[in-house]
């Protein structure tokens, strides 16, 4: 790191009377980790010489790891807004590293990276914008969560404020002091669930953003004795949280994606990289839908996708191209949900993309029609294959699938699929509630 | 005395019962009470009371957590309570910066001039951090409009009363104050360079 930007995180920090700094990270699965220093010991961070033990942290564990060194990103730097003053707290985001200075592979911080370098060497940067849905429900008297969004009727009586808009508005204060371009933020269709979608930037912000978004939300929403939860389908029979992806591709401040002299108004370039998610859909699937219960948002009826096809119309494919063109021509990758690593899925999405475009990768033709009202014959003929209907299924997608895998590198490749066969299994030997409602008293 | 509206938290119900006729006897409303964290912040939050009073010893999460939060967000002044002020209690009250710590059994007496105490120093802080921020503010314009007057003395050759009076110009032509007026003097300015 520079000296010049050294100074000027010291500077901040002594500005804005911090004490303490959270050094964040992520571990394979997405959970944000973070070691606290106090204020005395930043510099030395910001030197990248803090140790600390790895082996406790998921993904981390091979025992001869145990000594790794954080190496903050001073670009990062944020004062959290709802600290006092007199004491504030501050966090870096950091990139994992080895003791002998190279990366640390089982970073997912680095793995996106390296993917970002990858495209710099193609002259792209990627440009992503997230939408993030969640829901908030309430906390019961012994502090935990419940599934309940409404509150008893009467209770509120006196002063009628719905406590999640109120939470939300919040929210949104909060992240735009922290310097967040918020775009739009409203109730969305289910009862206490709730969007809100930031300004798109580069893969690497974007990434960064994400996990700082999940965190603050959740907290924000603690100090309204609400529980934020970005699960992906908390409650059966009603809208699932998505977390569409926007992306584009930009060479010298120009938008790739855009040609005006093309009938959709798009470049080679877009084809080839929806041609790409397209071919990598089902693998990538395991990365942008990470969980077991990703899986039963990924239904019809609820907005979710759950076939791979595109359409620069209609909502009902896994691609959509949102009708904004120039510098906005984007295109909008409908399945991931939040439970996503979002290093580990902009990283995957993003190699998808560029191998369509190194290899020339033509999409299908787009699908304009409804794909929910064809026939199963009608799909096989248009050659629109589904998404995988469990995890298990996009694990299976994931390991024939070198492209993606190598996205990953092969430490975080086998951890990854190591961690959710385990998650996998635990969830297909467990007896659950419906089968107890359906078998019970038949047999 | 105006009608100054409370929330009352503790999980004994006699309790806030007892509390609850002593205050309406003092004049003051009882806007809402409960007997957790999770619900003291809601209701702290939905109806604005002037005054909070809360036990330390609380289901879910304690009452001093939700009176740390309460300051932090500036929502309103709090008055807990405690059964003693061991066990890290009384470190806890200062890092939330309630405004009095009642040991229980709480009088009339004791809980009339903490309460008054804690809405009249309230409103004197509230005063103090306004008149903080607006102080800021001032000094930092202040602090851009010489580096912008600067700038226009140095780049256009003016003297200090017509740069400043160029810049007043613009602030009222415009509709904007010489804050905004000035950062874009300096924005502009840096982007040259």
């Amino acid at each position: 790191m520079n000296d010049s930007m050294k100074n000027e995180v010291l500077a901040k920090a002594k500005e804005a009377g911090v004490k303490f700094i959270r050094l964040q990270f992520t571990d394979i699965l997405g959970v944000l980790k973070n070691v606290a220093i106090t204020v005395e010991q930043l510099e030395k961070a910001l030197d990248g010489e803090l140790m600390f033990d790895g082996s406790s942290i998921f993904g981390f564990t091979r025992i001869e790891e145990s000594d790794m060194y954080l190496r903050p990103d001073p670009k990062t730097f944020t004062v959290f807004p709802w600290r006092p003053r007199d004491g504030a707290v501050a966090r870096l985001m950091c990139d994992v590293y080895n003791p002998d200075g190279t990366p640390f592979e089982g970073c997912p911080r680095n793995a996106l990276k390296k993917v970002i370098d990858e495209a710099a060497e193609l002259g792209y940067t990627m440009q992503v914008g997230p939408e993030l849905e969640f829901f908030l429900f309430h906390i019961d008297e012994s502090g935990y969560p419940t599934l309940k969004t409404h509150d008893r009727a009467g209770y509120f009586d006196l002063t009628p404020v719905d406590m999640g808009e109120d939470a939300r508005r919040n929210m949104v204060l909060t992240l735009e002091e922290m310097g967040f371009e918020i775009e739009a933020s409203h109730h969305e269709v289910a009862p206490g669930q709730h969007e809100i979608d930031f300004k798109y930037s580069d893969a690497l912000d974007i990434a960064d953003k994400i996990v700082t978004f999940k965190f603050v939300v959740r907290t924000i929403a603690q100090r309204h004795g609400l529980h934020a939860t970005f699960m992906p389908k908390p409650v059966f029979g009603i809208n699932g949280s998505g977390m569409h992806m926007n992306q584009s591709l930009f060479k010298n401040g120009e938008n790739v994606f855009f040609n005006p002299g093309d009938p959709m108004q798009l470049s080679r370039e877009a084809y080839h990289y929806i041609g790409g998610l397209i071919k990598h859909a089902r693998a990538l699937s395991a990365i942008t839908n990470p969980t077991v219960n990703s899986y039963k948002r990924l239904v019809p009826g609820y907005e979710a996708p759950v076939y791979v096809a595109w359409s620069g119309r209609n909502r009902s494919p896994l691609i959509r191209i949102p009708a904004k063109r120039g510098m906005s021509t984007r295109v909008e990758l409908r399945n991931p949900d939040p439970s996503c690593n979002p290093y580990l899925a902009i990283a995957a999405c993003l190699r998808a993309g560029l191998d369509g475009i190194k290899n020339g990768i033509e999409p299908p033709p787009p699908c304009d029609r409804n794909i929910y009202q064809m026939t199963v014959a009608e799909r096989k003929e248009l050659g629109i294959n589904n998404l995988p209907g469990s995890l298990m299924e996009a694990i299976e997608e994931l390991i024939a699938d070198e492209v993606i895998r190598d996205a990953l590198g092969p430490h975080i490749f086998d951890k990854y699929v190591e961690a959710k066969t385990i998650e996998w299994d635990r969830y297909r030997v467990r007896v659950h509630q419906w089968e107890i409602e359906e078998y019970l008293t038949k047999f | 005395m105006s009608e100054q509206r409370i929330v009352l938290i503790d999980a004994d119900t006699v309790w806030r019962k007892n509390i609850k006729s002593m205050l309406s006897k003092y004049g003051y409303w009882v806007v809402g009470e409960a007997g957790d964290g999770v619900t003291a912040l809601k209701l702290v939050r939905s109806r604005q009371p002037d005054l909070l009073i809360i036990d330390a010893n609380l289901p879910g999460m304690d009452g001093l957590q939700v009176a740390k939060i309460v300051h932090e967000d500036k929502l309103a002044p709090v008055v807990a309570t405690a059964t003693s002020s061991e066990h890290g209690v009384m470190e806890k009250a200062k890092e939330a910066r309630v405004y009095a710590l009642l040991i229980k059994p709480v009088s009339e007496t004791s809980l009339f001039p903490a309460i008054e105490l804690a809405l009249a120093n309230y409103q004197e802080v509230a005063a103090l951090e306004k008149q903080i921020k607006d102080l800021k503010e001032t000094l930092e314009t202040r602090k851009l409009v010489e580096r912008a007057k600067g700038i226009l003395m140095e780049t256009l050759g003016l003297s200090e009363a017509e740069a400043f009076k160029r810049m007043q110009r613009k602030s009222m032509n415009q509709r904007v104050s010489m804050r905004v007026v000035a950062e874009a003097v300096i924005m502009s300015y840096e982007l040259k360079k």
